[in-house]
C-alpha cells in the first residue's frame, strides 16, 4: 500500500501543489476562508474576519488537508507544508481559532475509526502546537469513516479520505 | 546381495554396464504379496457395505403413487385422503404434479378394472404424463387386490 | 432543536405493516426439512394469514423448505382438526412435518390462534401451540410466536422469529446524505423510525431487557450518546463529553453502560452507572481502546485496543485490573460481541487482505471465519446465539448479511439505500 506507484505519484503531486500555494497564498494577504462545514457554528467565519486585517487569511483549502497512510497517524513530510502554513497563520493571530477534523477511510469497524480520526488530529494538534500554536487555538473532532470526500471502494478513494480537514474558525 | 562392484577386495574387474534388476524385482515381488493380501480384504469391505446401502435407497422410495381406474371409468388416488371420491381430472393432475415436484423420484402406477374402457386408462396415462410422471407402470394382479374403487361401486349396486 | 428534531420524526407507524428490508436466504441447510404449513381456519379479511406467516419465517431460516401453497390445492379440503390429518397425503407430498391449526378472532381486533405440528413419519402429534394478540396489530407478532415454538420443537433451538433488530440506514434526502436508526421485526417487516438526522447515527445497542436502545449521534457535530424508548420515544442525552462520546455497551443487569471516552486526551473505556452517571475509568493507555461488550455473567470486558501497536481484542474485569489479548490470527481483530450465552465472541477479523466475521469459542480460543469479506463488520447475536447479523459490502452498497453460527445458513437483507450497524434486540420478556 505504501510502495503503491499510484499513490506516490498522488502524494508527490499534493506536495508540489501545496508547495505552490504555500508561496502564493503569502501574497493573497485576504484569500476567503475555508468553506465553513455546515456542521460548524454560526461563528464559524468571525474568526476569520479580524484575522484578515492583520497578516493573513487562513490559508488555502488546498493547503488545510493533512492525509495519512492506512491505519497510520504519522505525519508525512510532504505535510509539513501544510502544518507551516497553519502554524505561521495562527501564532501570527493569536486569537484564531482552528477545528482539526479527523477522518479515516472505510476499512475497519466504526468504532475504532471513529478513535482513529481522532488521533489523526491529535498528530496535528501536536505538530502545530510544537510550532508555537497555544493549545486553546486548536480544537479536536472526528468523523470516523463517516464523512468520505470519495466514495469508492478502492485505494484511491481511501489515500483521499483518510485525512485530517483543518477548519479556520 | 549383488554387492560384487563394492567388494572390499579391489579386484581388477571391470565395470558392469547392465542395469542391476534384482533390487526391481524385490520390490515387485514385496508390492505383488502386498496386493495379494489386501485385494480379498477390499473386496470384502464392499460386501459389507452394500447391504446397508441396498436398504437405505429402498426405504427411501417406499410407498408408490396409485391411481385406480374403477370399472365405471372413474379415477381414485391413493393420495388425499379421500380414496373413495371419483377424482375429476384436473385434480388428478394437480394432486399428481404436487406429489412430483416435492417427491421427484416417486413411482406411479396405474391399476386399472379389466372392464374399463381402454379409452379411460389412456386417458388417465395421458393425465399422469400431463403431471409430469415420465415412468407410468402398470399393476396387472388386480383382481385379487382390493380396490377402493370396487368398493364404492359394490356399496352402491 | 435536537430534541425537537428526535420527537418530530419519531413515527410509529400502525399495522399496515410492510418491508423495509428485502431478505433472501443465500445458502440454506445442507439438509432443509420439508414442512406443510397447512392455511389455517379463519376468516377472510382477518388482519394476517397467519399460516403464511408461519410458513414464511420457517421457510426463510434455511432450516425449513416450506410446501408451497399452490402445491396443497388440489388436496381440498385441507385439514384443520386432527381427525382430518392423513398422514399418507403428506408423505406422499415428501413432507416429514405437518402444521394445522384454527384462529379465533376475538372483539377489539384480538386473537387467539391454536396450531399443532405433526410428525408425519411417525404419524403423532407432536405439538400444539397457543398463542394470542390483544390487538390487530399484534397478529404478525403472534404468528411469529407459533413459528418460534415449531422451530424450537423441530431443532432444539429457540426461535427469533418474533424479534426484532435496529439497524441504521443512509439515503440521499434532497441532495444531502440522510441517517436513520430503524427497528423492525426480524422478518423486516413494521419498519419503524428511533431517529433521523443529517449527521452519523453509530453504535446501537439494546438494553438487556429490550426496551431501550444506547446509541450514538453525530447530530450538531459532535458524538454524543443518547438513551432512547423506542416504543414511547422518550430520550435522554446521556453523555456529551469534549471529544469522542461511543461505543455504549450494556452490562446484562442492565444498571451499566461500558462507553468510550475521550476527554481524558485519548479513546479510554468507562464504566458508567446509568442511575447515579457516576463514571469509573477502566481502561488507561495511550492507546485506542474502544469497542466493549460484556460477557453474559457481566464479569469480563472485551474490548479493542491497539496497545500492542495493531487493535487487537483483550479481555479484561468489569472491576479493573490487567488486560489480556485473546485474539492471535491475522493482523488485526476489532469489535468484539459476546454472544447472549456467553460460549462466543464474535470479532471482526483482517487477515491482510480483508475483514471478516470471526467466532472465537470463549472455552479454547479457537477462532474460525464465517463470512466471505472483504469488508464485513459490525457483528451482532441474535438473542439464541446461533445467528450472527452484520454488515457486509455488496454491489449497490451496503447491505445486512446474518450467518448461523455453524456457517450453514446464511441470508442477504437488502435496503433501498445503504443498511448498516445492526443490533439484535434480545427475547422480550414476558
Amino acid at each position: 500500500m505504501l510502495n503503491n506507484k499510484w499513490f506516490a505519484c498522488a502524494t508527490l503531486a499534493l506536495a508540489a501543489v501545496a508547495t505552490g500555494c504555500s508561496s502564493t497564498g503569502d501574497k493573497n494577504a485576504n484569500a476567503p476562508a475555508e468553506a465553513v462545514r455546515p456542521t460548524t457554528t454560526s461563528q464559524g467565519n468571525v474568526a476569520a474576519a479580524p484575522a484578515a486585517t492583520n497578516t493573513g487569511g487562513t490559508p488555502a483549502a488546498t493547503q488545510s488537508i493533512v492525509y495519512f497512510d492506512f491505519d497510520s497517524s504519522e505525519l508525512k513530510a510532504e505535510s509539513q507544508v501544510v502544518v507551516a502554513a497553519w502554524a505561521k497563520y495562527l501564532t501570527a493571530n493569536p486569537t484564531a481559532k482552528a477545528q482539526l477534523q479527523g477522518n479515516t477511510d472505510e476499512r475497519g469497524t466504526r468504532e475504532y475509526n471513529l478513535a482513529l480520526g481522532e488521533r489523526r488530529s491529535a498528530t496535528v494538534s501536536s505538530a502545530l502546537q510544537s510550532a508555537g500554536v497555544a493549545a486553546s487555538q486548536v480544537e479536536l473532532t472526528s468523523n470516523g469513516e463517516e464523512k468520505p470526500v470519495a466514495l469508492g471502494h478502492d485505494e484511491a478513494s481511501w489515500s483521499q479520505n483518510r485525512r485530517v480537514e483543518i477548519v479556520g474558525q | 546381495m549383488a554387492g560384487g562392484g563394492f567388494a572390499p577386495k579391489k579386484s581388477k574387474r571391470r565395470l558392469t554396464a547392465e542395469m542391476n534388476v534384482v533390487p526391481y524385482i524385490d520390490v515387485m515381488l514385496v508390492l505383488l504379496v502386498i496386493f495379494m493380501v489386501t485385494a480379498p480384504l477390499l473386496t470384502q469391505g464392499i460386501d459389507v457395505e452394500l447391504p446397508q446401502a441396498s436398504a437405505e435407497t429402498l426405504s427411501a422410495d417406499d410407498e408408490p403413487l396409485t391411481l385406480f381406474v374403477d370399472a365405471k371409468g372413474d379415477y381414485f388416488l391413493d393420495a388425499g385422503g379421500d380414496a373413495k371420491k371419483p377424482l375429476a381430472d384436473q385434480i388428478v393432475i394437480d394432486r399428481v404434479s404436487a406429489i412430483l415436484r416435492n417427491k421427484p423420484e416417486t413411482l406411479v402406477l396405474i391399476r386399472a378394472d379389466k372392464a374399463v374402457k381402454y379409452d379411460r386408462v389412456a386417458n388417465g396415462m395421458s393425465l399422469l404424463q400431463a403431471a409430469g410422471a415420465a415412468k407410468i407402470g402398470f399393476v396387472t394382479d388386480a383382481p385379487t387386490t382390493p380396490r377402493p374403487g370396487n368398493a364404492s361401486k359394490r356399496e352402491r349396486g | 432543536m435536537f430534541k425537537a428534531m428526535l420527537a418530530a420524526c419519531l413515527m410509529l407507524s400502525g399495522f399496515a405493516a410492510h418491508a423495509d428490508l428485502d431478505i433472501t436466504v443465500v445458502g440454506g441447510a445442507k439438509r432443509a426439512q420439508p414442512i406443510a404449513v397447512v392455511p389455517f381456519q379463519q376468516g377472510p379479511g382477518q388482519p394476517a394469514d397467519v399460516a403464511a406467516i408461519v410458513a414464511a419465517d420457517l421457510d426463510r431460516s434455511g432450516q425449513f423448505l416450506a410446501l408451497a401453497r399452490n402445491d396443497m390445492k388440489g388436496f381440498d379440503p385441507l385439514p384443520t382438526t386432527e381427525a382430518q390429518v392423513d398422514y399418507r397425503t403428506w408423505r406422499a407430498l415428501g413432507q416429514e412435518a405437518l402444521v394445522i391449526g384454527n384462529v379465533q378472532a376475538l372483539p377489539g381486533g384480538g386473537a387467539k390462534a391454536v396450531a399443532e405440528l405433526y410428525d408425519v413419519f411417525r404419524t403423532q402429534k407432536i405439538l400444539t401451540v397457543e398463542a394470542t394478540a390483544t390487538r390487530a396489530s399484534e397478529w404478525r407478532s403472534m404468528s411469529h410466536k407459533i413459528a418460534d415454538q415449531i422451530y424450537e420443537k423441530l431443532t432444539g433451538t429457540r426461535g427469533v422469529f418474533d424479534t426484532r433488530i435496529a439497524y441504521i440506514t443512509s439515503t440521499m434526502a434532497s441532495g444531502r446524505r440522510q441517517f436513520k436508526l430503524i427497528w423492525a421485526d426480524a422478518d423486516g417487516e413494521n419498519p419503524r423510525e428511533i431517529a433521523r438526522s443529517f449527521e452519523p447515527l453509530l453504535s446501537p445497542s439494546w438494553s438487556p431487557d429490550g426496551k431501550r436502545i444506547a446509541y450514538v449521534t453525530f447530530e450538531g457535530g459532535r458524538s454524543k450518546i443518547i438513551i432512547q424508548t423506542p416504543a414511547t420515544g422518550d430520550y435522554v442525552t446521556f453523555l456529551g463529553e469534549k471529544g469522542i462520546n461511543s461505543a455504549p455497551a450494556w452490562t446484562p443487569d442492565g444498571n451499566r453502560l461500558v462507553v468510550t471516552l475521550s476527554f481524558q486526551k485519548n479513546s479510554d473505556l468507562y464504566v458508567i452507572d446509568l442511575a447515579s452517571k457516576s463514571r469509573r475509568r477502566l481502561t488507561d493507555s495511550f492507546a485506542i481502546d474502544t469497542s466493549p461488550t460484556v460477557s453474559a455473567d457481566g464479569r469480563t470486558v472485551a474490548f479493542l485496543s491497539d496497545r500492542s501497536g495493531s487493535a487487537q481484542v483483550y479481555t479484561m474485569s468489569i472491576d479493573g485490573g490487567d488486560a489480556k489479548r485473546v485474539s492471535f490470527e491475522g493482523r488485526r481483530n476489532e469489535q468484539p460481541r459476546f454472544s447472549p450465552d456467553g460460549k462466543t465472541l464474535a470479532l471482526v477479523n483482517y487477515d491482510g487482505s480483508g475483514y471478516r466475521i470471526g467466532l472465537v469459542d470463549v472455552a479454547t480460543g479457537a477462532l474460525r471465519l464465517v463470512s466471505s469479506g472483504p469488508l464485513d463488520e459490525g457483528p451482532s447475536f441474535a438473542p439464541n446465539s446461533a445467528v450472527v447479523i452484520y454488515t457486509r459490502q455488496g454491489a449497490a452498497g451496503a447491505e445486512l448479511a446474518t450467518v448461523s453460527t455453524d456457517g450453514s445458513v446464511r441470508q442477504r437483507l437488502r435496503h433501498t439505500g445503504d443498511v448498516r450497524e445492526p443490533a439484535w434486540a434480545p427475547f422480550a420478556k414476558p
